[in-house]
């Protein structure tokens, strides 16, 4: 049995978690990971999509041809790959499954990576392909520790403070970044056989939980020669941080679509939001790290000032 | 039933003409349309966005396999939660532009291994409408968006493998779509029984947009008069999308080349080399000939 801190959670898994440092000692593991039976179906289930099904304590998902997984009560991740098929293939997607692991805890998981910058937790969202991880990468080169790279989750204090945990995973980046970036010469394993995806620089150490400082949402667009950042307040805040919930189909269904907005408005509310739109291909990533460093400098003025 | 018909077309053909046509159409407020507006996050079919946020997968751990085994269940899913919301704007009486959603499309009109439809069949969408051009005129524009030889974009529209959208060492927007070669792209729409079409041809776009735009329209079941399609397609000329491309760009141009060129049917008889068009005749004449397109080469330069 391993054992592993993600995001604040210990976890004892059957499997190595790809992309994560194992704990040197075993742990009181408040969730499980196992290889065992999955059933095809989900009694009781009240909402079904297209390749998953959710009932009150459980989330079945599968992926077609690969392999099912089963997550219960925010305790329990059970893994059955297709008969015939690797476990390490359907082990690729077990990140993912901790984030939803985490969302049926009832925490608040946002799908971003992160890095700590002058003792706060500064967080990049996005959809797939936005530079997420690309970017943090970027910002770790530049001293900056990472956080996480797949999601992290943010508590509300009882103060009312907003404390961000990093998945701690180590980034994962496509061969064009790698070969964009030569310092990131330590590349590690694919993260899935043939798919050219890697994860690359050292294991990351889990971190105790920081401040939430900032959020960028990163988007692109080809017309642009250098990037172009921009606060964004009130409603437009508070959408992009419902855009970026992790999961958002799977959170639990008696809080619902309200429930992510009560937690996105209450991050809105502390936390500064950026928008950062950004040309295609790499050439934009020097400006785009200048121009967030200088984003910081003003907002820890703005924040010293109050 | 679902409000989604797709706009289906091998690249260059079009396609971003009609939806620029049919956002006029239904736009509600006063003024141009911004063609810059016109990208919508699930605005074709293989959006990534749109797959991912149905399936909750990350799509870059999976295979073009695994992930063409799920695009079915999820346009079906997206089709029943836009039928829904369909039916609730029709009961609190909003605006006609929430009875149809118009879908880009480039994918063939391809089936799973075991016969499923890959866009979902009739369950996802009501209908297509298939944006055709000749292809010789298709060869000249294509070249100019990938930024490739003529020769090079010959090649493509002859290979039966081809496939839009695949990075192997990145990850883009969009999913892999398989196109096939052009004739068997367009017969796979053509020739599938699944949901009913609308051929229109480019070249019939030309001559008269708005009588075009106003038969498209009815036949997505849009109650429109020949009137509101005429001035759809005023505000919807190639010039004036020109000019929005020359202030503004254009999002969907690859970057530092022009979307908008000539629009103008019949410049591959000055575009092309003789041995260039007859490649293409040769190969697509059938399917040439199926939709209207004279071949013998009259003209070449």
């Amino acid at each position: 049995m391993l054992f592993y801190s993600v995001a604040g959670l210990c976890v004892g898994s059957e499997v190595p978690l790809a992309g994560l440092a194992p704990l040197s000692e075993p742990v009181d593991a408040a969730a499980m990971i196992r290889l065992g039976d999955v059933p095809g179906h989900l009694p009781g289930a009240i909402l079904v999509g297209p390749n998953w099904m959710i009932s009150e304590a459980q989330l079945l998902i599968w992926i077609p041809g690969l392999a099912r997984f089963m997550l219960t009560d925010g305790q329990d991740i059970r893994i059955r790959p297709v008969p015939g098929r690797p476990a390490e293939e359907a082990l690729a997607f077990l990140p993912q499954m901790l984030g939803l692991l985490l969302q049926q805890r009832g925490r608040t998981v946002l799908r971003s990576s992160a890095v700590e910058v002058g003792g706060w937790a500064i967080l990049f969202c996005g959809d797939s392909g936005a530079g997420k991880s690309t970017f943090a990468t970027a910002l770790a080169e530049r001293q900056h520790r990472l956080l996480g790279d797949d999601f992290c989750v943010i508590d509300v204090t009882t103060e009312g403070a907003l404390i961000v945990h990093g998945d701690a995973a180590r980034p994962k980046l496509w061969a064009d970044a790698i070969d964009a970036f030569d310092q990131w010469a330590e590349t590690g394993d694919a993260v899935r056989c043939n798919i050219q995806k890697y994860h690359v620089g050292p294991p990351t150490s889990p971190a105790d939980g920081l401040p939430l400082g900032g959020i960028y949402r990163l988007r692109d667009d080809r017309r642009l020669d250098r990037p172009v950042i921009e606060p964004l307040r009130g409603m437009d805040a508070v959408q992009t941080i419902r855009q970026s919930v992790y999961g958002p189909r799977f959170v639990d269904p008696s809080r619902g679509s309200a429930g992510i907005l009560r937690s996105a408005v209450a991050i809105a509310r502390t936390a500064q939001v950026f928008s950062l739109t950004r040309g295609s291909g790499f050439g934009w990533m020097e400006d785009g790290l200048r121009s967030v460093e200088e984003s910081w400098d003003t907002s820890r003025a703005r924040r010293d000032n109050h | 039933m679902t409000p989604v018909v797709w706009l289906a077309s091998y690249p260059k053909s079009g396609n971003t003409w009609m939806r620029v046509l049919l956002a006029n159409l239904l736009a509600t407020g006063e003024g141009l349309l911004n063609i810059n507006t016109l990208s919508r996050r699930y605005g074709i079919a293989s959006s990534r966005a749109l797959f991912e946020d149905y399936s909750q997968l990350d799509s870059a751990l999976l295979t073009e396999d695994e992930v063409d085994r799920l695009r079915p269940a999820v346009y079906l899913a997206w089709a029943t939660d836009l039928a829904a919301r369909a039916d609730e704007a029709k009961n609190g009486g909003s605006p006609r532009h929430s009875e149809r959603v118009f879908v880009k499309c480039h994918d063939a009109y391809t089936r799973l291994e075991d016969g499923t439809p890959l866009l979902g069949g009739s369950g996802a969408a009501r209908g297509a409408v298939v944006v055709v051009r000749d292809p010789r005129d298709i060869a000249i524009s294509l070249a100019n968006q990938r930024g490739s030889t003529v020769d090079q974009a010959i090649d493509l529209m002859l290979d039966p493998e081809a496939i839009l959208g695949r990075s192997r060492r990145g990850q883009i927007h969009q999913l892999p779509q398989r196109l096939l070669d052009w004739s068997s792209h367009v017969s796979s729409w053509l020739d599938q029984c699944d949901i009913p079409i609308h051929i229109v041809r480019y070249e019939d776009l030309q001559a008269d947009a708005g009588a075009v735009l106003a038969v498209t329209a009815r036949f997505a079941g849009l109650d429109v008069t020949n009137q509101q399609a005429s001035k759809a397609a005023e505000a919807s000329t190639f010039q004036i999308l020109r000019c929005q491309e020359d202030a503004h760009g254009f999002a969907e141009a690859r970057p530092g080349s022009r979307f908008f060129r000539h629009g103008k049917a019949g410049t591959w008889r000055t575009g092309l080399t003789r041995a260039q068009a007859e490649r293409i005749e040769f190969i697509h004449g059938a399917t040439m000939a199926r939709l209207g397109y004279p071949i013998a080469g009259e003209g070449l330069s």
